[in-house]
């Protein structure tokens, strides 16, 4: 891999430059309504022929081959905007571009590819961004939710309709790391993560860049979950909105020439009396995103908390869970076609569980995960060139610290300073675009290259075709607890382990992604090959065996394979996107010699639908469909009735009394039906563009009644026979699931 | 399109939350064995497992051919050789003491198939307080027990003499504990207090109800058999005769 990395960085420097003119010129795109910078913008130069990409301050640098010229950007959701660059503007090098919103912003908007950059947005490979319209589309579960929505991607998988906490593309949930402005947030769910910390209302959009993903990105093996938080605008806007378990209110504006945005969301079941009144659970989340207008430029803040509890009134007994985040950015300007950003942050999570029941024995544990980082990338720009730096100094301290029974999951506190090193670089032509480069993540005693390779070609015909290579790496395990009695569902806490320590090895992963696409006004189509070789993959030892003298965690390796394919029709009043992945993922545990397993969630299809409808009169209609086939379960060869142990350690024949109990085949090694579930949305709207709007909306989950997890053995009565045997019946039966929402926004 | 869509409802709404077949199961030959070194004659549990989707019953499912071999072996080479109890097609007995700390291994042969497994005693558990095998007199609504021994799963029990029942003193196995205060009933005037080690695959195994329940609350099993299913555990334990006044 480092070998091949070298061969293609090699050839991307050794590219002849053409010594025609040039001219640099600056650039920045805006969302017209208030002036908040687009991250990902596409910006064409009709007859220099380049094209560019917005970074997340919105900005861009583009190099023109003759002057005059005409720029027009892009933007998903949004009608493009043209800029005439004429000798002047050229010379003075800054246009500024004010995309409107589209009329409709309807599901579906994941194929991104423009007409006039294809190979660049063939080259982003396994990319996914979702505007927060999108996003919403999808229906909630309790509340509306940014990791819900995207389900809109189908490399997303989640372990049942419960679940907002997503896994991309047959890895697991542990290996994606969450961004908010780029920053590090820590496991940001609410109970049971059945909704995310992260409220559409208060993002622009979320991104989802499934491995190889962009250098900028570590910490993470499978996949960069990275949500934009609103900006201020130009006038004051903001709104409300309240749902059956919180009240939400957002606020932004100007400042002098600073901007600023605030938002609340405040989950108020514990001020409500009945049966929740003894065991009550609150939440909050607070998002504050601030633009200082310094002499130098801007400076962009960004403030995250997060706190859930749930405590029984009388004992005290419970869970209580925070997060918090501080980060800064400063983009600056670099000579004449380069660009710097200077970046800082702090972000903790941490966690206190009192006395619950956990593996069979009260436990009280202490969670706390804190990181701090300092930064800076540069970026230079040339015609057709582009090459980029980053530096990051990171220090990190994780404790698990678990006070349970013999069965507990094993405590841990690690603290390390880390650092991290990209080098990149990025070359454009016609029809052809390449990005190469290199990441190192080092800790004392570990480390991890990373190169990664992205292409991408305009085949012509409204074709194009992406190639993706890379490894990634972490330099810490993030693994889901799964309790033995409701699995990673509703699972309390997470468990973090340093690599290098304790025998826990490094967790890589080396991905190949080729992707075609062909995107037209009518229909869109994406198709991606997938491939990853795992190793490092860690989890909780199962339950079952985990109850013999085995170590609690068990590493090994593993991999994937796959192909999703995706098709949206967009319409004017109407909007259809359908999505189906086929894929493999097999684990290898313990050992190399070990048989491989098909890995828990090993779903080998799954199909989704989605389908809007604006009906007219502020009327719309949202339906998503998901099948899948089942998970993997360890199925049962039989029963036995065990004998009892006596005092005095005599074995006693169990008799007709006895319990039985399942003896179990191979792990993973069958399957347990079909799952999947139907959720529909209506949302009435009043007021419109220039006025404020009220909204209404009504989504059910999970309204046919379907089963959302496999069928696994238990020893039951047949409901026909009244026989007691083993049967195979889902664990987890999900009635309709309604949410309302009001909401208000000026 | 719509027509499509409403259709796909339909169809998934109607299929609704039923029982799914699941694979079909397969008959297993089931060990069951513990090792107890304060006996002289070993027991050992050969039966059939009832296939999954069969009806399970309450009757014994002995072997429909006995097993042509069931020795178990220890590291000096000494072999013990089972036989079968005519009382009871399920049951082999062998005659020998079992040595704490020492290992095991089972091979029986049934039906052209090779069973297998390995069991290590726990070193001997000793109550050391009090330190006489019996006490007599007591008035206290409890006796304290305390122990040294191997760091396995132990357990404590009282057996009176006058029921049949036992009383489990912990909910649970435990592993770091030494020392119990066991409660005198005055209605039995003599009780035996038992404090047993047993290896891990015992203690999941041999005590479903107060080990598994919360670890392993669908009732499945895996054992330390190579060739078919069940267990094979030893246990070492101590006594103390307790008399009240």
């Amino acid at each position: 891999m480092k070998r091949l990395a070298a061969v293609c960085f090699v050839l991307l420097f050794a590219w002849r430059t053409p010594l025609a003119a040039q001219l640099p010129i600056r650039g920045q795109v805006l969302a017209s309504e208030n002036e908040q910078p687009l991250s990902g913008a596409e910006i064409y130069a009709l007859r220099s022929r380049r094209g560019a990409e917005t970074d997340r301050h919105g900005r861009f640098v583009l190099w023109l081959r003759v002057v005059p010229d005409t720029l027009i950007a892009h933007f998903i959701g949004r009608a493009p905007d043209t800029v005439v660059v004429s000798d002047s503007a050229a010379a003075g090098g800054s246009v500024v571009f004010h995309l409107q919103s589209a009329a409709v912003a309807l599901p579906g908007v994941t194929v991104q590819a423009e007409p006039l950059s294809r190979a660049d947005d063939a080259a982003q490979g396994a990319t996914w961004a979702l505007p927060r319209e999108a996003l919403a589309t999808v229906p909630g579960a309790v509340e509306s939710d940014v990791f819900r929505g995207l389900a809109l991607s189908p490399a997303v998988a989640y372990s049942t309709p419960l679940s907002s906490q997503p896994f991309v593309r047959g890895m697991d949930a542990g290996a994606v790391s969450y961004r908010l402005d780029g920053f590090t947030v820590i496991n940001p769910f609410h109970i049971g993560r059945i909704f995310s910390a992260l409220m559409p209302q208060a993002v622009q959009g979320a991104k989802l860049a499934a491995a190889p993903f962009d250098l900028e990105y570590g910490d993470a093996t499978a996949a960069v979950i990275d949500a934009p938080l609103r900006e201020g605008g130009s006038e004051l806007q903001g709104g409300a909105q309240a749902s059956f378990v919180s009240a939400s209110a957002w606020l932004g504006g100007p400042a002098k020439s600073h901007r600023w945005f605030l938002a609340w969301r405040h989950g108020f079941l514990e001020h409500v009396g009945g049966p929740l009144h003894e065991v009550p659970y609150h939440f909050n989340d607070v998002y504050g995103r601030f633009t200082l207008a310094a002499p130098w430029g801007p400076v962009h803040l960004t403030t995250f908390w997060s706190n859930d509890g749930v405590h029984e009134r009388e004992s005290g007994k419970g869970v209580g869970w925070s997060n918090a985040l501080i980060g800064a950015r400063v983009p600056l300007p670099l000579g004449r076609s380069g660009r710097v950003e200077l970046w800082g942050e702090t972000s903790g999570f941490r966690e206190d569980v009192v006395a619950l029941p956990i593996r069979g024995a009260d436990t009280d544990v202490r969670n706390r995960f804190t990181t701090s980082a300092v930064g800076a990338r540069f970026q230079w720009t040339a015609a057709q060139t582009a090459a980029g730096l980053s530096l990051e100094l990171r220090r990190r301290h994780m404790t698990n610290d678990i006070r349970g029974g013999p069965q507990s999951a094993p405590s841990a506190d690690a603290a390390s300073t880390f650092a991290a090193a990209t080098a990149s670089v990025e070359r454009h032509t016609g029809r052809f675009t390449a990005r190469g480069g290199i990441r190192l993540d080092a800790s004392r005693g570990i480390q991890a290259w990373q190169p990664r390779l992205h292409m991408g070609v305009d085949l012509g015909h409204q074709w194009s075709l992406g190639v993706a290579l890379g490894r990634t790496a972490r330099l810490y395990h993030v693994i889901n607890e799964a309790l033995p009695d409701v699995e990673e569902i509703l699972s309390v806490y997470d468990l973090w382990r340093p690599a290098g320590q304790d025998d826990t090895p490094l967790s890589a992963a080396d991905h190949a992604n080729l992707e075609l696409k062909r995107t037209s006004a009518s229909v869109s189509l994406r198709v991606s090959a997938f491939a990853s070789r795992l190793r490092g993959v860690g989890e909780v030892r199962a339950a079952l065996i985990q109850a013999s003298d085995s170590s609690f965690f068990r590493f090994g390796r593993g991999r994937v394979a796959g192909i999703d394919f995706q098709i949206r029709k967009p319409g004017t009043r109407s909007n259809i996107a359908l999505g189906y992945v086929l894929s493999w993922s097999r684990r290898t545990w313990d050992s190399a010699g070990a048989i491989e397993i098909p890995w828990r969630y090993d779903r080998r299809h799954q199909a989704r639908a989605f389908y809007s409808l604006l009906a007219g009169r502020g009327w719309r209609f949202h339906l998503v469909g998901d099948v899948a086939s089942s998970d993997p379960i360890t199925p049962a060869l039989g029963t036995i009735t065990l004998g009892n142990l006596a005092a005095d350690g005599t074995l006693r024949p169990g008799g007709i009394f006895r319990w039985s109990r399942m003896i179990m085949g191979p792990e993973n090694s069958a399957r347990g039906g079909w799952m999947g579930h139907v959720d529909i949305g209506f949302e009435k709207e009043v007021g419109g563009p220039g006025r404020s709007i009220g909204q209404l909306g009504i989504s059910v989950l999970n309204v046919g009644f379907t089963p959302i997890s496999p069928g696994f053995p238990n020893v039951d009565f047949d409901d026909k026979t009244g026989v007691q045997r083993v049967v195979y019946k889902p664990r987890i039966f999900l009635p309709p699931v309604p949410t309302l929402t009001f909401r208000l926004e000026f | 399109m719509r027509i499509a869509l409403g259709a796909t409802l339909l169809t998934v709404t109607a299929c609704g939350l039923r029982d799914v077949p699941g694979p079909p199961g397969q008959e297993q030959v089931v060990v069951q064995c513990v090792l107890n070194a304060q006996r002289t004659q070993q027991e050992l549990w050969i039966e059939r497992s009832t296939p999954a989707g069969e009806p399970i019953g309450g009757a014994a499912r002995p072997l429909e051919s006995q097993p042509s071999r069931i020795e178990i072996r220890d590291t000096a080479g000494n072999i013990f050789s089972f036989s079968a109890d005519t009382a009871n097609p399920a049951r082999f007995v062998a005659t020998f003491t079992p040595i704490p700390g020492a290992r095991y291994d089972l091979v029986i042969d049934v039906s052209g198939r090779v069973i297998q497994a390995t069991a290590v005693v726990p070193r001997a558990i000793v109550i050391v307080d009090p330190a006489q095998d019996t006490v007599s007199g007591v008035s206290s609504p409890f006796v304290s027990v305390t122990w040294t021994g191997p760091n396995r799963w132990v357990r404590v029990a009282s057996i009176p003499d006058s029921a049949g029942a036992e009383f489990g003193l912990f909910r649970q196995w435990v592993m770091n504990d030494t020392i119990a205060q066991v409660p005198m009933d005055p209605s039995y005037p003599r009780v035996v207090v038992w404090v047993l080690a047993v290896d891990s695959v015992s203690a999941r195994a041999a005590d479903p109800g107060a080990f598994q329940g919360e670890l392993n609350p669908f009732g499945q099993f895996r054992g330390n058999i190579t060739g078919g299913v069940g267990f094979f555990g030893a246990a070492t334990s101590d006594r103390l005769v307790v008399r009240l006044q």
